[in-house]
């Protein structure tokens, strides 16, 4: 940890406040970073996906993970089924993606048969979409096993007092089994807003360096600062997005300690 | 105790921790025990006016014999200094002969094969050969000779040698390695190939050589037995690109000769390899990256290993020049160059080899190290590329020299990575000339210079003078097309090309006028720019055939002329395209002289541009002394010598290449272009350049003024959305929009 993360971050800290080549800059970089209207949109950009996302597949891997919980055949099978996407590596997804999702590609060719028109997927703000159905379909699986394995930890006792005194499936659900999760969802949320950044795979690789601008992400910037040397505004970019994010875990975090308090 | 474990895993993990940091650093260099001893290279000069090299050998008396021609017959040259002097016997009854192949026995004579050339319908030859013998004193002995019937009329006599016995063999193009008897002429066919194909084939003393795909078969020359494979000489054939050389009736990709205690010598673009039979290693004697054998215009036709310590090479530049390389063992030099240049590229050059192949033969101290960004065999992009570079730029690691086309120039600029080459490029300036236009391109405000391109091309139309005048515009031009087009005077009006070629080939001419004060593009330029590129692209309609199936934009962008021909053939009216090389200058001159054609600068209403071609700058930091030095010879008149890929900056360069081209040659070019009616064919005499035409093209590269926009994302973005829009797949306004979205995003980050 301190090796490969730690020592690397304090060097980044130092280059965010020098120039490229050396040379002490102040706060200059952060101040470029902040006016640059390209990290601006793709940081408003990364918040909507986010925002849009990350609710979007805790419910859908809950609701899920509920139903294969109470199923009793066939569960095993189905958690594999979704655990599948995961597996498929990125440049295949690319591939299959650039099939279905080009102009003239299989959806829309799809659509055309059912006599609906189709869309430049990935030059349209429907890229959009499609980056936030990518985030979902493959890590839809991994959130399942998540809830799945806090949803094994509460006990079956306390169901079946609450049955006894007459409580229906959405009151357990309302009332047990959301409240014994919530230690396992302070992970869940915080692995699936890291694996939000990890989506930047596909949207590179379908859509290259500079994609329709609604699927214009952080890491697209910071590709692209790379590409151009502009080592020091890269710095204080990761700066800041290394802030904004431990803030957001600091505050969950507090929020869940609040919450385990009263 | 619990205390000492903890202590114990502290010092640990501190230990550890201390260990890693350490590999992390820069290491020292290891001293290393210096090795001595490598054959240098030096060049053997051949007398006066000699081309055309056939063949060389070693005969029997240590001297060296070389078939070659003067600008009248072929002859004989004899030295037995190592080239100091050379005896030179011209056969004077070969004045009017074509020779093809030729063998040099190890007693001076020479097996000369005249091929006669016989009709048999309107467009296919079949030949005949007559065997002559020349003595060493330039006597001549015909033998009547007939390859044997293959039941292929069109069967060729592709190579011949002859072993250290003085037996002669010829391999003909239906793979047939054949015996002559030279008293009667009578063949016979001694070896079994086993049905495989013979690429060519080589003698090394009594060994025969036939070099197929797979590998190297040997037969000893006197029982015609198959000898044991050597698995070794093998992957030296299956590790290679090793077919034949294209476009030339004389040379191999590899020769094989006879090298001391019964080796066999092997030489090739890696260098010169000794090869023991039954051995299980190519010792290499000289490495090809440290001579001219790196280069890859230069095409090899023989090699003689005259003792342990000298080599010699016969060869010749694509594009003319004949050489005799010596390779000499010097056991004081350092095996290994001392210091180390690294230099550069996101793209291959022949032009750049040839330019690290010169700079290395002259200074054989430094080992240059070329290193290309995207070789196009890995699936490295220029982005994964530019990376890398920038990753190693960052750790102190990058290059010395770079290599700027395809790279945010402007950024390594601003970001301090470049060093100051304006010194550099006023010494070359003063010592050859320079095109000042191009070097006041890229001179800044306060003097400094950080980069100079070698070569540098424009763009021209070719066609009537009222078509050249409209050439002025784009718009002008899409005019005069579509009005020709009306008139219907020939099938088509533009040559047929591929919608990413004309993007290109208009950007080229259009883009340096783009960029607006505040670095942004303007609008209103871009979308004239793709409205007219439209136009021009919807003039003719081709069938999909007709459309090149591949792009032809790279490093041969010679296209103009090559347009002039359709207009010659009455196929089209209007060329246009790439200007890029002085033997292209000869062609529209002499294309001129037949139809009366003109041609003229491109799109010069809004700017002179030209696009240049090998950018180079020094990085800061590393050893830039040495690198400054390359930049020098990078520029310099050696490395410029070429009629192609561009424009030299160097002045002398330029103007030797003219005064080559002035010279009367007899040479002709026969075209031929696949149109609606079946393929049309055209021959043009080229003429030689008269001064009055150097000086009015001269007047016209002086002229140039802007560079056009090199940027790669900015030319990427364009062709990417344009191609959709000249397909008809998105309307203007869309694409111009999508555009200047992504290029505001990309200048705004």
């Amino acid at each position: 940890m301190l090796i490969f993360y730690l020592i690397p971050f304090v060097d980044v800290v130092r280059r965010s406040f020098s120039r490229t080549m050396g040379g002490f800059s102040g706060l200059d970089n952060y101040g470029q970073v902040l006016s640059n209207s390209a990290f601006r949109l793709a940081a408003g950009n990364t918040l909507r996906f986010i925002a849009v996302c990350l609710p979007l597949l805790l419910a859908l891997s809950l609701g899920i993970s509920v139903l294969l919980y109470r199923l009793v055949w066939g569960s095993q099978l189905l958690k594999s089924a979704y655990l599948l996407p995961l597996a498929i590596p990125a440049a295949s997804v690319v591939l299959l993606w650039k099939l279905v999702f080009h102009e003239q590609g299989l959806l829309n060719a799809f659509l055309s048969f059912l006599h609906l028109n189709g869309a430049d997927w990935m030059n349209t703000h429907a890229a959009f979409g499609v980056l936030v159905f990518t985030y979902i379909w493959k890590n839809l699986g991994y959130d399942i096993i998540l809830w799945t394995a806090g949803l094994a930890s509460i006990p079956e006792s306390i169901y079946e007092a609450a049955r006894v005194d007459g409580a229906g499936e959405w009151t357990c659900f309302w009332r047990i089994t959301l409240p014994n999760l919530r230690p396992a969802a302070f992970t869940i949320v915080v692995l699936s807003v890291l694996n939000s950044f990890k989506v930047f795979r596909e949207a590179y690789l379908v859509a290259g360096s500079y994609p329709q601008e609604s699927i214009y992400l952080l890491q697209h910037v910071f590709n692209n600062w790379f590409q151009d040397l502009s080592v020091d505004k890269m710095s204080a970019g990761s700066v800041l997005l290394a802030l904004v994010i431990l803030v957001f875990v600091l505050l969950l975090q507090r929020s869940w300690d609040r919450e385990d308090l009263s | 105790m619990r205390k000492n474990k903890r202590k114990f895993a502290l010092l640990l993990a501190a230990t550890m921790l201390t260990g890693l940091l350490a590999g992390c650093g820069g290491s020292e260099e290891t001293p290393q025990t210096e090795e001595t001893g490598r054959f240098s290279e030096t060049e053997i000069a051949l007398p006066e006016g000699i081309s055309d090299m056939q063949t060389m050998a070693k005969l029997d008396d240590g001297s060296l014999e070389v078939i070659a021609s003067n600008s009248d017959t072929y002859c004989i040259l004899r030295s037995s200094d190592m080239g100091e002097n050379w005896d030179v016997t011209p056969l004077e009854s070969l004045k009017d002969s074509y020779i093809n192949p030729v063998a040099i026995a190890p007693d001076g004579t020479a097996a000369l094969f005249e091929v006669l050339s016989n009709k048999k319908s309107d467009e296919s030859y079949t030949f005949t050969y007559k065997l002559k013998l020349a003595s060493p004193e330039g006597e001549i002995k015909e033998i009547n000779f007939q390859i044997p019937s293959s039941g292929n009329e069109d069967a060729m006599i592709s190579g011949a040698a002859y072993d250290s016995g003085g037996n002669l063999f010829v391999q003909d193009t239906d793979a047939r390695l054949l015996k002559i008897n030279t008293e009667d002429g009578s063949c016979s066919q001694p070896f079994d190939t086993d049905g495989k194909y013979i690429s060519y084939f080589s003698i090394a003393g009594k060994t025969l050589c036939a070099v197929n795909t797979e590998g190297i078969m040997l037969f000893d020359t006197e029982t015609g037995e198959a000898l044991d494979a050597e698995s070794t000489m093998d992957d030296i054939v299956k590790n290679t690109d090793y077919g034949s050389v294209p476009g030339y009736d004389r040379g191999a990709p590899m020769l094989l000769a006879e090298g001391d205690d019964g080796s066999i010598l092997i030489v090739n673009h890696e260098g010169i390899f000794r090869h023991t039979l039954g051995g299980s290693v190519n010792e290499q004697l000289a490495n090809g990256e440290l001579n001219s054998l790196n280069d890859t215009n230069l095409i090899l036709l023989s090699a003689v290993m005259m003792d342990t310590n000298n080599i010699v090479v016969a060869a010749f530049a694509d594009g003319g020049k004949e050489k005799i390389l010596h390779y000499t063992y010097d056991a004081n030099a350092s095996a290994v160059p001392e210091k180390e240049l690294s230099v550069y590229a996101l793209e291959d050059s022949a032009l750049l080899r040839q330019a690290v192949t010169i700079f290395q033969k002259n200074n054989p101290d430094i080992y240059v190290k070329l290193e290309i960004g995207t070789s196009g065999e890995d699936g490295v992009t220029a982005e994964d590329a530019l990376k890398v570079l920038n990753t190693n730029i960052m750790a102190g690691k990058g290059p010395d020299v770079l290599i700027l086309d395809g790279m945010p120039i402007d950024s390594y600029i601003e970001k301090n990575i470049l060093e100051d080459i304006s010194d550099i490029v006023d010494e070359v300036d003063k010592e050859d000339g320079l095109f000042d236009n191009i070097k006041a391109a890229y001179r800044q405000d306060d003097g400094k210079q950080y980069t100079m391109p070698m070569r540098f091309y424009t763009s021209i139309v070719t066609g009537d003078a009222e078509s050249v005048a409209a050439g002025s515009s784009l718009k002008k031009l899409a005019d005069r097309a579509e009005s020709l087009k009306k008139q219907g005077n020939t099938p088509y009006v533009l040559m047929p090309r591929r919608t990413d070629d004309l993007l290109i080939e208009l950007y080229c001419m259009d883009s340096a006028s783009w960029k607006k004060e505040d670095g942004t593009v303007d609008t209103d330029k871009l979308k004239e720019y793709l409205t007219q590129a439209k136009r021009l692209h919807d003039v003719d309609e081709f069938s999909k055939e007709l459309i090149p199936e591949t792009s032809y934009w790279g490093e041969a962008q010679m296209y103009g002329s090559a347009e002039n021909i359709g207009n010659l053939m009455g196929m089209t009216q209007i060329g246009f395209g790439t200007f890029a090389g002085i033997s292209q200058m000869q062609m529209l001159y002499s294309v001129q002289a037949q139809n009366g054609n003109t041609f003229g600068l491109m799109d010069t209403d809004s700017a002179k541009s030209f696009a240049p071609y090998l950018l180079t700058g020094v990085v800061s930091g590393g050893d830039t002394d040495t690198a400054k030095q390359f930049v020098k010879a990078l520029l310099g008149k050696e490395a410029n010598s070429g009629a192609e890929n561009g424009f030299s900056v160097n002045r002398a360069a330029y103007e030797a290449a003219c005064k080559d081209d002035m010279a009367e040659t007899d040479q002709s070019i026969s075209s031929s272009i696949h149109g609606g009616d079946g393929e049309q064919r055209v021959d043009v005499d080229i003429l030689p350049l008269t001064q009055e035409n150097i000086d009015s093209c001269t007047a016209m590269l002086e002229s140039l003024t802007e560079p056009s926009m090199t940027d790669r994302v900015v030319q990427n973005l364009v062709l990417e959305q344009g191609q959709k829009y000249l397909d008809g797949t998105q309307d203007l306004d869309t694409t111009v929009k999508e555009i200047q979205k992504k290029i505001n995003l990309y200048l705004s980050e």
